[in-house]
């Protein structure tokens, strides 16, 4: 039982951590964003050159990643993510592109993998079985960051502008909110949240130049079954997509585990249209209705 | 409609392209000939997605997951009985219908359940990517269709030769029937371009609220357009089974589907003459570069991929069939029909 509650939190945080940027993107500039996953390798490329080899303090390492990552987001926004507002049907294609290249280019760069980061804070013994304490802080991450961005969205100025260019572009526009400088901003928070994952993740898996395209699978499924809202939408999606992934994996293996995910989202895309974002929405509208 | 001329740029291209590919196999020898029938599995393997996106602008990411699932079923059914040839084609038809019917299921869940463009793209890829890594574990003896094992990494080898009525295809013959079948799509598309079936799709492509409120079943119809192409990727898997009597997991894979979409994206999703071209040079420079043994081919390719869809979102052959055209018109100073066109204009506004 302890065990499936591992599971369950560990792939919860993992599914939550590798799509909360690409749905960010995707929720409010309209850009469904191939190259999240190359962001993550830099994030970890960073930490492993850092901390494997420089033997910076972890923390440290975390923070560059993030930096680099945001600055990264900067120079993807400006070279290709412009000019792609306007007809977002065209950025998965131009944005894999993107994602194709860098992918390369971290191979070249790692070889047969990054010098390894340690995994810090050693084991934690519950009961009788030991678990890696590193994971626990993985997914109080994760949670935490629910917890942020929840706040950043809601209670701030640029949250506000960013839900208003969710909602309704050009009126958020002609009500005087510069919507150019929120898809930068937009972009910047996402790609900074692909650094801190491809980072925080980087001491437990290999870093390669296929290291981002781990996530994607998750990340994407998250992001259909999420909906409109990055943030309502990714929680619930990350909450049934680690259920069904625990459940699974724990008795028939991960790679069952993965299928049935595939599986059970495209029969939630069938059941409840517009995902999980768009059902809160209705069930809200119906208790305010009251 | 009426009076299209003949010699335009793409006619012309066209007809040097097949020409060329006929007299081929006379000038060269087998080893070149083996290596030219890949092309041609590559561009019906192309149409396929060109079918899905160039005409109704359904972007699929996984059409090497129906490319791969083809030539796997083709590969086990006919390696259960490598000496009777009518499990051959037994296996040809199984593996068109079950790929037909697998992207129609697929397809259903897409367009019944109103998934927006972007994630159809989305899901396609994840289907090819769980394939793939699901194919390549099968490597236990536990893993076996039908007495043939998987063989997870190594995939499966030895495939027999497409054979029909105790004629089996191989080398020159090979060649000829996979020219045979992709001059026969390109056919085939070039002339649903002006059809009103392609008109339709055009619609679809176009505005697909518009076309729904015109009294088309769109659903239905991109149901239709996914699982046709579906079943056209596959039947290209099992030529390329046939032709090079192997197949391992990577054919499922998100790596083919890319080469699909680049050429796509570079070639024009307008011009079926285009993608038919370019799928030929890309496949040829790709072969080119690795042979080169470049590790920067990926990035070359994945910045092109970009810049073309950046600054020519319609593609390099529709901007050179037009700027030839153009040309031609120089070229050919068109004394007799201009004059007849005046003539008609100048009685029509007398009228």
């Amino acid at each position: 039982m302890l065990q499936m509650i591992y599971n369950f939190l560990e792939s919860f945080a993992y599914i939550s951590l590798a799509a909360l940027g690409m749905s960010i993107i995707y929720g409010i500039t309209g850009i469904t964003n191939m190259a999240q996953g190359e962001l993550m390798l830099i994030g970890a490329m960073v930490v492993s050159y850092m901390c494997g080899m420089a033997r910076v303090p972890f923390i440290v390492g975390i923070i560059a990643a993030m930096a680099i990552t945001a600055i990264a987001g900067i120079i993807l926004d400006r070279l290709v993510l412009t000019r792609l507002y306007s007809r977002s049907e065209d950025s998965l294609v131009c944005t894999y592109g993107v994602s194709i290249a860098l992918m390369q280019v971290g191979t070249i760069i790692t070889g047969t993998g990054a010098p390894a980061t340690k995994s810090p804070f050693g084991t934690v013994l519950i009961g009788s079985r030991s678990y890696s304490a590193y994971k626990f802080i993985i997914i109080a991450v994760a949670l935490i960051l629910f917890g942020v961005l929840y706040m950043v969205f809601n209670k701030s100025r640029f949250g506000l502008h960013a839900r208003a260019t969710m909602e309704r572009r050009e009126i958020a526009a002609s009500l005087g909110i510069n919507v150019n400088k929120m898809n930068i901003l937009v972009i910047v928070l996402a790609s900074a949240l692909g650094g801190l994952a491809g980072a925080l993740y980087a001491p437990t898996m290999s870093v390669t130049g296929t290291y981002g395209s781990n996530f994607l699978t998750h990340a994407f499924v998250a992001m259909i079954i999420g909906g409109a809202n990055p943030l309502v939408g990714t929680f619930i999606a990350a909450l049934v997509l680690a259920v069904v992934e625990s459940v699974l994996s724990l008795y028939f293996g991960a790679f069952i585990g993965r299928i049935g995910m595939l599986l059970v989202a495209i029969l939630i895309i069938r059941m409840i249209p517009g995902g999980f974002s768009g059902m809160v929405e209705r069930a809200m509208v119906k208790s305010r209705k009251r | 409609m009426g009076n299209r001329r003949v010699f335009t740029s793409e006619n012309i291209l066209a007809a040097i392209f097949w020409l060329a590919c006929c007299t081929y196999p006379f000038l060269h020898n087998t080893y070149f000939v083996n290596n030219f029938t890949y092309y041609f599995i590559m561009i019906i393997f192309m149409m396929s997605l060109y079918v899905l996106w160039g005409f109704t602008g359904i972007f699929s990411f996984g059409q090497a997951a129906f490319f791969g699932a083809g030539a796997y079923i083709y590969g086990i059914v006919s390696k259960i009985n490598p000496d009777n040839s009518a499990l051959n084609i037994l296996g040809i038809l199984m593996a068109v219908l079950i790929c037909f019917s697998a992207a129609a299921i697929l397809g259903m869940f897409i367009y019944y359940g109103h998934i927006s463009a972007n994630f159809i793209g989305i899901i396609t890829f994840c289907l090819s990517l769980v394939l793939q890594t699901f194919m390549t574990q099968t490597s236990g003896p536990e893993w076996q269709v039908l007495g043939v094992p998987l063989g997870g990494y190594n995939g499966l080898n030895a495939i027999p030769s497409i054979s029909i009525m105790g004629f089996s295809f191989e080398k020159n013959s090979m060649y000829f029937l996979c020219m045979a079948l992709a001059f026969v799509f390109y056919l085939i598309f070039r002339k649903m371009q002006h059809s009103r079936i392609g008109y339709m799709l055009f619609g679809i492509r176009e505005n697909a609220e518009r076309s729904e409120l015109f009294g088309y079943n769109t659903a239905w119809i991109s149901t239709l357009v996914f699982a046709a192409g579906g079943a056209i990727a596959g039947f290209a898997g099992v030529l390329y089974a046939s032709w090079g009597s192997y197949v391992v997991p990577s054919t499922l894979g998100t790596s083919i589907s890319f080469i699909g979409v680049i050429i796509i994206a570079l070639a024009g999703r307008y011009s079926i003459t285009g993608a038919t071209l370019f799928t030929f040079i890309y496949v040829w420079f790709t072969r080119f570069l690795a042979s080169q043994g470049s590790a920067y081919s990926q990035i070359v390719q994945g910045i092109l991929l970009v810049l073309i869809m950046l600054f020519i979102p319609r593609g390099i052959g529709e901007t050179v069939f037009s700027l030839g055209d153009i040309l031609i018109d120089k070229l050919i100073p068109k004394k007799k029909v201009k004059k007849d066109q005046v003539q008609k204009e100048v009685t029509r506004y007398a009228d």
